[in-house]
């Protein structure tokens, strides 16, 4: 007995020894992060506790199943009214000038997808519908094209962030105050491949791969604080070069004096056929 | 803690999130310290499960479960970055020569010392259990539901986790006990 109560003190003793006061550096960090980092909306399902009735989940489920057979059932009804509508309404939807070539555009759009807009509008937060679009925030004023499938994530004054699917697979295009290679060049954690020469919106650029060490502690937003333009305006905007467990594709452009750059980020050892999407799409961006 | 301020940083209000960080940051960060027995890597950790928090909050339904659910992203965070820093920073523990002059306080230290060299062999999810349970003080059931794992495994978890520690105390015991009778 007294042998537990010895236990019970020792370890007590031992499991509140030191402090929990969290340093000021890792708190700034993070509130620093959180002004560029866009929150995740509507992309999954919420998530919920294990507490729920599974009456109520069995419920959800029929429902689930119940809806698709009904729509299912519908779409595949030849006579149905269903179809020849879509179909018209496919035909007769907005079509601005600067759709891309029918080629790159998918047959099926997503049934959530924002049609492009018009070039004076901004560019919708969400599912992007294939198609065409000009930055209005972010400048230099920057067009692109995407097919069905990317998401817009946000577009503030100095980048602009779209993922494909999932955060895994994003580009952003960004303004710099300098050349991030002259910080990532000299520092460890980061692991520097393939530079070349390569030209966007005709314009010539250099273009190299980066790889986070795998031992590395750096934490991916906070050294690079400085280097996001809005930082020298008195914001305090970051771009994120590369994180842990990806791999980044870094493309820097002179646009007018300006430094542009674009980042490709993806899991590392990717083999899907993002790398080739992500090609077209930087082929497309024209800086006006 | 506070629903209308989860709510408010939940529809991006990064004011009312800003307070929160400010509410739950020591609670998070002395998880973290006791999970990886590492202050610097912890640090790193807090930082990433914050931004997690952040970037997560719209998909949380229930506000009133906050604390619960940044649990999880804490613990998770602990799993996704321990791996990479197999080299745990040594403990250098400064002793008070002056003051460290009774047998207790020798006993205390090295008790500890054998503590923290059992804690550190377990698995994380034993300690993430031992920690949410013993420090954090919640019960079993809240533990399990926190971390989404069954009752059964965190009773299992905790368990073993309790073994390893009582026997790494009773070895020092013992060789305390040696010790003296040697001395005596």
């Amino acid at each position: 007995m007294n042998n537990d109560r010895a236990f019970e003190r020792a370890t007590r003793d031992w499991l509140e020894a030191g402090s929990d006061r969290t340093p000021y550096a890792t708190i700034d960090a993070v509130l620093l992060a959180v002004r560029t980092t866009p929150q995740e909306r509507d992309l999954r399902i919420p998530w919920r506790t294990p507490t729920m009735p599974k009456s109520l989940r069995l419920a959800a489920m029929l429902a689930i199943v119940a809806i698709v057979g009904i729509g299912a059932s519908m779409l595949l009804r030849p006579s149905s009214s269903v179809g020849p509508a879509a179909t018209s309404s496919q035909s007769a939807g907005p079509s601005p000038t600067s759709i891309p070539s029918p080629t790159t555009v998918p047959s099926a759009t997503p049934l959530s997808s924002v049609a492009p807009s018009a070039d004076t509008a901004r560019i919708p937060h969400g599912p992007l519908a294939a198609g065409s679009y000009t930055t209005t925030v972010f400048t230099p004023p920057t067009s692109f094209t995407v097919p069905a499938g990317w998401i817009n994530s946000s577009e503030t004054s100095d980048r602009i962030t779209l993922y494909f699917t999932d955060t895994a697979h994003q580009v952003s295009i960004a303004r710099v105050i300098g050349d991030p290679l002259v910080y990532a060049r000299p520092n460890p954690d980061y692991a520097i491949a393939n530079p070349s020469a390569t030209t966007v919106a005709g314009l010539p650029g250099e273009q190299t791969t980066f790889v986070l060490s795998a031992t590395a502690a750096v934490k991916s937003f906070y050294p690079l604080s400085s280097l996001a333009d809005s930082a020298k305006q008195g914001g305090d905007a970051t771009l994120e070069l590369v994180k842990h467990g990806t791999e980044a594709r870094l493309i820097t452009v002179d646009v007018a004096g300006t430094v542009v750059v674009i980042l490709i980020q993806r899991p590392i050892g990717d083999t899907t056929d993002f790398d080739a999407m992500v090609q077209v799409l930087v082929e497309s961006i024209v800086f006006n | 803690m506070d629903r209308d301020l989860v709510e408010r940083a939940r529809s991006g209000d990064q004011s009312a999130f800003a307070e929160l960080v400010h509410q739950t940051s020591d609670t998070l960060f002395g998880i973290a310290r006791r999970i990886l027995r590492d202050p610097s890597l912890a640090e790193d950790v807090l930082q990433n499960a914050l931004v997690t928090i952040w970037r997560k909050l719209p998909h949380l339904r229930e506000p009133e479960r906050f604390d619960a659910w940044a649990y999880r992203i804490v613990v998770h965070a602990c799993y996704a970055d321990a791996p990479r820093n197999r080299v745990w920073a040594s403990t250098v523990r400064v002793l008070p020569v002056d003051r460290v002059n009774t047998t207790d306080e020798i006993e205390s230290f090295s008790d500890r010392d054998e503590l923290e060299r059992a804690f550190r062999l377990l698995p994380l999810d034993q300690r993430a259990v031992f920690v949410l349970h013993h420090h954090v003080g919640l019960p079993l059931v809240a533990v399990a539901e926190s971390l989404g794992i069954p009752d059964g495994t965190a009773r299992s978890r905790l368990h073993y986790a309790t073994r390893a520690l009582r026997s790494a105390f009773e070895a020092s015991k013992a060789r305390d006990d040696l010790r003296e009778g040697r001395l005596a």
